[in-house]
């Protein structure tokens, strides 16, 4: 089960209403990259992993990127809960604002909902990490577009932090890559040539 | 650890001692958090245990001293509850809007 900590993960600041920003850093929350992604993938693919390492790293990187959603949240719903009508159609949030008001609802920057063909899980731990790997760094780049187009400089200090962390679940996952290659044995992995995975394992 | 240090919230908005305290517990909460990925794949790396037992330490104490006066701060009979039922009390987390202090 989980335990709810009444504190987000970060201080997470806005410095101005700026509904522009919120409808870009909104795709951290319900795009392909974002963060709920991110913790239902790793969430669900920890149920099949064959070691300890990968199964905890998973567990605790899959709820960490909660807490982050969270973060993204709390700034969306800060740069827009004191806009008025005439900001949200100056910046282009109309249509967002004629499905939800100025809810929090899981879209991509440009509306789009979220879908679960975003992530994967697919029973290869091998295939998984990878996959896990690949996702770091698209959120990566995420933030870094983000941290581009952000003028607010609170909101900027937040995406950083986020970024950071990207970077370290990168790391934690390549550890869990080299473990779990380890764990099957190096010479079987660069010798593809009729390679049964099920005899394998 | 950028983002934690020097950082309040604007005056009349919320208890500053309560902000504070919770502040603490966020940036004590980020370092256990970063510790346990770390640990996940270097479980016999001492020093890492060690100071991981000094965060979490310090986090428990930081926690009833916040608890005492406003209630739990987690959920499930995880926190300690002080006086009545306070678990519904404002602020939740994404209503503090952090500043930069002066």
């Amino acid at each position: 089960m989980w335990v709810y900590q009444k504190a987000l993960e970060y201080p997470a600041r806005v410095r101005a209403t700026n509904p522009a920003l919120a409808k870009n850093v909104i795709t951290q929350y319900g795009g392909p990259d974002g963060e709920l992604g991110a913790s239902l993938r790793y969430l669900t693919q920890r149920y099949t992993m064959p070691i300890p390492q990968a199964k905890a790293a998973l567990t605790d990187i899959g709820t960490e990127e909660l807490a982050h959603m969270e973060i993204i949240a709390a700034l969306v719903y800060n740069l827009i809960k004191d806009a008025s009508i005439e900001d949200i159609k100056r910046a282009g949030m109309d249509g967002y604002y004629a499905d939800h008001d100025k809810a929090i609802y899981f879209v991509n920057a440009v509306g789009s909902p979220w879908v679960a063909s975003y992530i994967q899980s697919k029973g290869d731990p091998i295939t998984d990490i990878t996959e896990d790997l690949a996702a770091e760094q698209k959120a990566r780049s995420t933030y870094e577009y983000l941290i581009q187009l952000s003028d607010d400089p609170d909101v900027t200090d937040t995406l950083r932090f986020l970024w950071q962390r990207e970077i370290v679940h990168f790391q934690r996952f390549g550890e869990v890559l080299d473990l779990l290659q380890e764990y099957y044995g190096h010479q079987r992995y660069f010798d593809m040539n009729g390679w049964d995975p099920k005899a394998v394992r | 650890m950028h983002g934690w240090e020097g950082v309040t919230v604007e005056a009349q908005a919320w208890d500053p001692r309560q902000c504070e305290l919770l502040r603490r517990i966020m940036q004590l909460t980020f370092q256990c958090v970063d510790l346990q990925l770390f640990l996940d794949t270097h479980p016999s790396e001492i020093r890492a245990v060690d100071a991981f037992r000094s965060y979490s330490q310090e986090l428990q104490q930081v926690k009833c001293q916040y608890e005492q006066s406003y209630g739990p701060l987690l959920s499930y009979g995880f926190g300690n509850l002080c006086d009545g039922w306070t678990w519904i009390a404002d602020p939740w987390p994404w209503e503090i809007n952090w500043r930069r202090g002066v």
